[in-house]
């Protein structure tokens, strides 16, 4: 998602402003802001905060539009005051009236078929050491659980603890490769 | 105080899988939630951690691995952005390719359904085994504690057992020569014996002087005559068993005497030949004929 989507009522000066405050470098920039606002609603949804990229986004237009008049004062790390400026909005968030949980709704049929195809491109796309691994991983059930990882650990001559940060890994591969597909598949006519 | 401060993130630099999912479901205590969410902005490994743990979250609700209170903190703590519900989205697609693809390899036919019950790695089997092996120990032990004639049956006869003396039960199961009390047990009555009765008989008695003799009882029972001789006689001697009418009862020959001051000759008749009344034994050397010794006998029976 571009970070420009986030800012309704933000004027480009001030986001410029804030990207290079962040960084010198403009794609660097977008990295740590992205690493920001996800902490920012990891954060805010771990408080129990119903709209965290609300209140997220909110953080980011007031860290902002102070930016011109910290950034030659300001000295540490500068995620941490975006942490110090998240508490200020969330305590105005949890005096103000609360809102409707808003539940997530199902996948229509379509999407749900667009989404296994992306999968099976995404999953062709992978090495052939880490698609044997995460079909390995993932062809399981609850009680078997255990069992299987161990002795697919045993196969592969690694720990059990390794085979799940790799397969971890590459189920976040598969993420973004869907995610990509996705985008793909919905700007075709 | 700084310095303190610095200490206490790093000794909370390396929070547990089990801290991070809690922070995921919104269940982290309030004293740790400030600490981690500093940690999350300083901390480049915590937040790959996290990263990646929301996407074990999102597998292990899709796959259905999450306790109650888990899954409805999943709904209504995590599932509170686009992102992450595309996560689950991705889970759960994830979760129908490859439970479907499981399902149909599962498939099973006889013999795969068949193959697991006779994996000799199955711990049931082990367990079999032991327990196969343990009834054959006690069956054996119970067989020749127990059976040794059917243990014989098998043996070879030089690994069968020889007779011998067995300890009495005091000396068996009760040590000797230890400070602890005595155990009195009463001895059994003693098993009927049944020993010759001896009767001890010189050639000068006359029937009037003789002595008088009471049966032993009992079906093998006999009477063991011990005959007094001469001193220094020797030879072989066949002694005759004869009632008062003359009538012979029972004889035994090649009867040798023993040395002794005087000398004697023993023989054993049985008890059931004799009757109450008055008996005679006449004894004849029989080695030498040309010293025809003989002396006479006399008891009574009552």
């Amino acid at each position: 998602m571009s970070p420009a989507k986030h800012f309704k009522d933000l004027r480009q000066e001030d986001f410029d402003r804030l990207l290079d405050w962040l960084d010198g470098d403009r794609e660097a920039a977008g990295v740590i802001y992205e690493k920001i606002r996800w902490r920012l609603i990891a954060i805010l949804a771990s408080r129990g905060c119903l709209t965290p990229e609300e209140v997220a986004d909110e953080t980011i237009d007031r860290v902002a539009r102070r930016v011109q008049d910290i950034q030659n004062t300001y000295r540490g790390d500068k995620a941490i005051y975006f942490l110090g400026v998240m508490n200020n909005v969330h305590h105005e968030y949890l005096r103000r009236p609360p809102l409707p949980h808003l539940v997530a709704t199902e996948q229509d049929v379509e999407a749900k078929e667009q989404m296994h195809l992306c999968l099976d491109r995404c999953l062709d796309k992978l090495a052939p050491y880490s698609r044997q691994l995460i079909e390995k991983y993932y062809t399981e059930n609850k009680q078997a659980k255990i069992d299987l990882r161990r002795r697919i650990a045993r196969e592969l001559g690694i720990k059990s603890t390794t085979l799940r940060l790799r397969a971890l890994r590459i189920r976040e591969k598969l993420q973004t490769c869907i995610e990509h597909c996705l985008e793909v598949s919905e700007a075709r006519p | 105080m700084g310095q303190v401060a610095m200490e206490n993130r790093q000794n909370h630099s390396q929070f547990s899988d089990h801290t991070i999912r809690h922070f995921l479901l919104g269940q982290l205590p309030a004293s740790e939630q400030a600490l981690f969410e500093e940690q999350l902005f300083i901390n480049a490994d915590l937040e790959a951690r996290l990263r990646l743990a929301e996407f074990e979250l999102a597998d292990d609700y899709a796959f259905k691995r999450l306790t109650e209170s888990e899954t409805r903190a999943f709904r209504e703590r995590y599932l509170l952005t686009a992102d992450r519900n595309q996560k689950l989205n991705v889970s759960q697609t994830i979760r129908d390719r490859f439970l479907s693809e499981s399902a149909a390899e599962i498939k099973p036919t006889v013999y795969q359904w068949l193959i697991p019950w006779f994996d000799l790695r199955r711990p049931a089997w082990r367990y079999a085994f032991a327990a196969l092996i343990l009834v054959l120990i006690l069956g054996t032990v119970f067989l020749v504690t127990k059976e040794p004639q059917i243990v014989n049956t098998f043996l070879p006869d030089r690994f069968k057992t020889r007779p011998h003396a067995s300890p009495t039960p005091q000396l068996m199961n009760h040590a000797t020569g230890t400070s602890s009390p005595v155990h009195d047990e009463p001895s059994p009555p003693a098993a009927p014996h049944e020993l010759p009765l001896t009767v001890l008989l010189t050639a000068a008695s006359s029937m009037e002087q003789s002595p008088v003799i009471t049966l032993p009882a009992g079906e093998n029972a006999v009477v063991r005559f011990q005959l007094l001789m001469k001193e220094g006689a020797q030879g072989v001697y066949r002694a005759d068993l004869a009632s008062t009418s003359g009538e012979t009862l029972f004889s035994a020959g090649s009867l040798k005497s023993f040395g002794g001051k005087p000398a004697s000759i023993s023989f054993e008749v049985p008890a059931k030949a004799l009757q109450n009344g008055q008996y005679q034994i006449r004894l004849t050397r029989v080695d030498d004929p040309a010293k025809p010794e003989s002396s006479q006998y006399y008891f009574r029976v009552q």
